[in-house]
């Protein structure tokens, strides 16, 4: 599987015209941040994405939602244990598994069980609901850690996060947006569309799996 | 034609099974219900060392002072004879369990020219099962069980002379009937053969004419045809107790290797696995270990019972392992271009336990909403991936997601919140405080008065001065903040 993809890869940097866009990422469902992205989550390949405000989490749901349409596992790494459940129908989360992380200890040692296992194809790390504190003590080495184990496998990994802090990430995507409480009420799609999402690194990548 | 099927030193090769490493030493197997106990089997070093069957321990003991003596186990006796039948029935479907450590196929419907490979097929096989076996194979059963006693290891007989040249012992003749041989002189089966058939009741009786008859291949019967047992089981009972997780993993590993031997034999698979651990207590532990994809991969199979021992802590130490497997038919699934199921779900079955052991059980699964309008009811689930609908089946819709998404707070924290004119207008906490803006509610929910596990609530979302959107609820009086939309 690993040589597929990187065969995929190489046969995309060196024909980039002929190089088949579709299969190489997931769509997320939200159509701004698939812009900046160029199509999705791609495989292989870690997204950060980070907001002073708030959206998030809106966004995380609504990946779930576009891989249960599609029938598509997901898994979610909750470091903060503040995903909530209910708005999403039980279709939608019978395919959603949930680890509900105590400290940012259980955080990354279940990101590496989950990314290492490989069986789900997009992976969610939500830690926007840790402490501030213990984020800060991450070793910058465990993100480079997380990336070489998705870059040799096919996940797409989407990390979000309260400031930028994967160094290692391939994608890094700054979101805005402002609230009220009238915007509680809106569908998600004009909730996305008043949002912005800025493409703030493109690293390390070339080919299809670079080029939005 | 049939092929028989003969396990030299049945009890003493039962036991050495799970001690394959004694099998160059002075072993001796005696039997218990003797008086007094008396050696049974040994193995050759222990012959050499000049020990005899029928010695009593003692006499063994002072002939070879690394003498080791083991008792005959019926669990490891019965163990072996399951093992035997289970491989002998992949060869054949008429096998009969024709005595201690003894089976005999009918190779009907086999052609000519495969019948001793599928004697050599089978006794590899139980080479792999840690047992040592003869086969004959001839016209008839009792010629055929003949053969096995006297082969090396396999002794093809094309007709009953092949055996003329082998003594008369090889009868295995009962004390009458070996004295009046030794009385006429008969040493070889020729001898005995080449007696006139009208003499032989009046000299020999009626042991004499059933043996003769067999040595010319003038008697045959109909097998007594047996099933193999269902259910793949290995099981041990330890010389000395166990206190360490290597020699269990040790012994667990042969034995998966063993029954996945036996499966792939019979194109079967792993439905599930069943572990019970004896203490040396007296209590045992028991656990069943159902496969998602049914496999016999060693190494699966393996690592799914390590990754439950590398966190079992045991209360005594161990004095007996016992490992069943419930087989299936082995599926074969052809991936589509598309697919969206799991690759491997017995992995993803080994990674949701390890995230199990890592979490929490109740904290890792798929989500369920309990049947309840109260907030943040759930429950998790063991996930069903492997098992979701088939591929190309994709739905429409967004999930019913609607505004944004709700971070909560669990538990909810407690605060303090101002109202003026019956709505909140500042909201404060430890090390926070903000006044606040626009306000949503009350929303006004209540539940379970029923049951006696009633519950009020009423909601407000919130926004403070900063933009931030929250989730705050009033019950009994007190203000909690729910969680902050996110």
């Amino acid at each position: 599987m690993n040589s597929i993809i990187q065969l995929r890869q190489l046969l995309a940097e060196r024909f980039p015209a002929a190089a088949p866009r579709h299969g190489l990422f997931f769509p997320t469902g939200v159509a701004p941040l698939d812009a900046v992205l160029g199509g999705g989550l791609w495989k292989g390949t870690l997204t950060e994405l980070s907001t002073d405000g708030a959206g998030c989490l809106t966004v995380l749901n609504a990946v779930i939602c576009a891989c249960a349409a599609e029938r598509r596992p997901v898994a979610i790494i909750d470091g903060g244990d503040g995903f909530d459940p209910q708005p999403l129908d039980a279709e939608t989360l019978a395919h959603l598994l949930w680890v509900r992380c105590r400290t940012l200890a259980q955080f990354l040692k279940a990101a590496d069980l989950v990314l290492r296992d490989g069986n789900l194809p997009i992976v969610l790390l939500d830690l926007r609901g840790s402490a501030r504190g213990e984020l800060k003590r991450i070793p910058g080495a465990t993100w480079y850690r997380l990336q070489r184990i998705v870059a040799q496998s096919a996940v797409a990994c989407l990390i979000t996060t309260p400031w930028f802090m994967v160094s290692s990430a391939h994608y890094r995507v700054r979101m805005e947006g402002a609230f009220r409480t009238h915007s509680l009420d809106m569908p998600v799609e004009t909730l996305f569309a008043q949002m912005d999402f800025q493409l703030v690194r493109r690293h390390g990548l070339t080919g299809t799996a670079a080029a939005p | 034609m049939y092929c028989a099927i003969v396990i030299p030193g049945f009890h003493l090769q039962a036991s050495l099974r799970y001690e394959p490493g004694l099998r160059e030493r002075a072993v001796v197997i005696v039997d218990e219900g003797g008086k007094p106990p008396r050696i049974e089997q040994l193995t050759r070093a222990a012959r050499r060392a000049g020990i005899r069957a029928g010695m009593t321990s003692t006499q063994g003991l002072a002939r070879c002072p690394e003498l080791l003596v083991r008792y005959r186990s019926p669990e490891h006796e019965r163990m072996a004879g399951d093992a035997l039948l289970q491989c002998a029935a992949c060869v054949s479907p008429g096998i009969e369990a024709t005595g201690e450590g003894v089976g005999t196929l009918d190779l009907k419907g086999l052609p000519p020219a495969a019948h001793r490979q599928a004697a050599e097929g089978l006794i590899r096989q139980l080479g792999r099962q840690e047992m040592v076996a003869k086969a004959g194979i001839a016209a008839t059963p009792g010629l055929a069980l003949l053969a096995a006693r006297n082969a090396r290891p396999i002794l093809h007989l094309m007709r009953p002379a092949d055996l003329h040249e082998l003594p008369v012992s090889a009868l295995a003749p009962g004390p009458e009937l070996a004295g009046t041989l030794r009385r006429l002189g008969i040493r070889r089966l020729r001898e005995f053969c080449d007696l006139p058939p009208e003499g032989i009741a009046a000299r020999f009786g009626e042991e004499g004419v059933a043996q003769w008859r067999c040595v010319m291949g003038k008697s045959t019967r109909l097998l007594r045809l047996v099933t193999p047992p269902e259910t793949y089981e290995e099981a041990t009972d330890f010389e000395n107790d166990i206190e360490l997780l290597e020699p269990l993993l040790f012994m667990l590993r042969r034995f998966i290797e063993r029954i996945a031997d036996r499966l792939a034999a019979a194109y079967l698979a792993v439905a599930a696995l069943e572990l019970r651990i004896g203490f040396a207590a007296g209590a045992d532990y028991a656990r069943a270990f159902p496969v998602p994809s049914p496999t016999r991969d060693v190494e699966t199979l393996f690592r799914m019972l390590f990754t439950h021992l590398e966190s079992f802590q045991s209360p005594h130490p161990i004095r007996s392992l016992h490992l069943a497997a419930r087989p299936c038919k082995a599926v074969k699934e052809q991936l589509g271009l598309f697919e969206t199921t799991l690759r491997d779900p017995n992995q993803f079955h080994q990674t949701l336990a390890r995230l199990s052991a890592l979490v929490g059980a109740d904290r890792a699964g798929v989500p369920v909403r309990d049947n309840t309008f109260r907030p943040d009811a759930f429950r998790l689930e063991p996930p069903a991936f492997h098992a979701a609908a088939p591929p190309g089946q994709a739905r429409k819709g967004s999930g019913g997601a609607r505004g944004l998404a709700l971070r909560r707070f669990r538990p909810p924290r407690p605060a303090h919140v101002f109202t003026a004119e019956q709505r909140p207008v500042s909201l404060s906490m430890e090390a926070f405080s903000a006044p606040l803006g626009e306000s949503s509610g009350p929303w006004l929910t209540s539940g379970e008065w029923w049951d006696g596990q009633a519950w009020e609530r009423a909601e407000w979302e919130v926004e403070s001065a900063d933009g931030r959107l929250y989730r705050l609820s009033q019950q009994d009086g007190r203000w909690y903040i729910e969680g902050i939309y996110d």
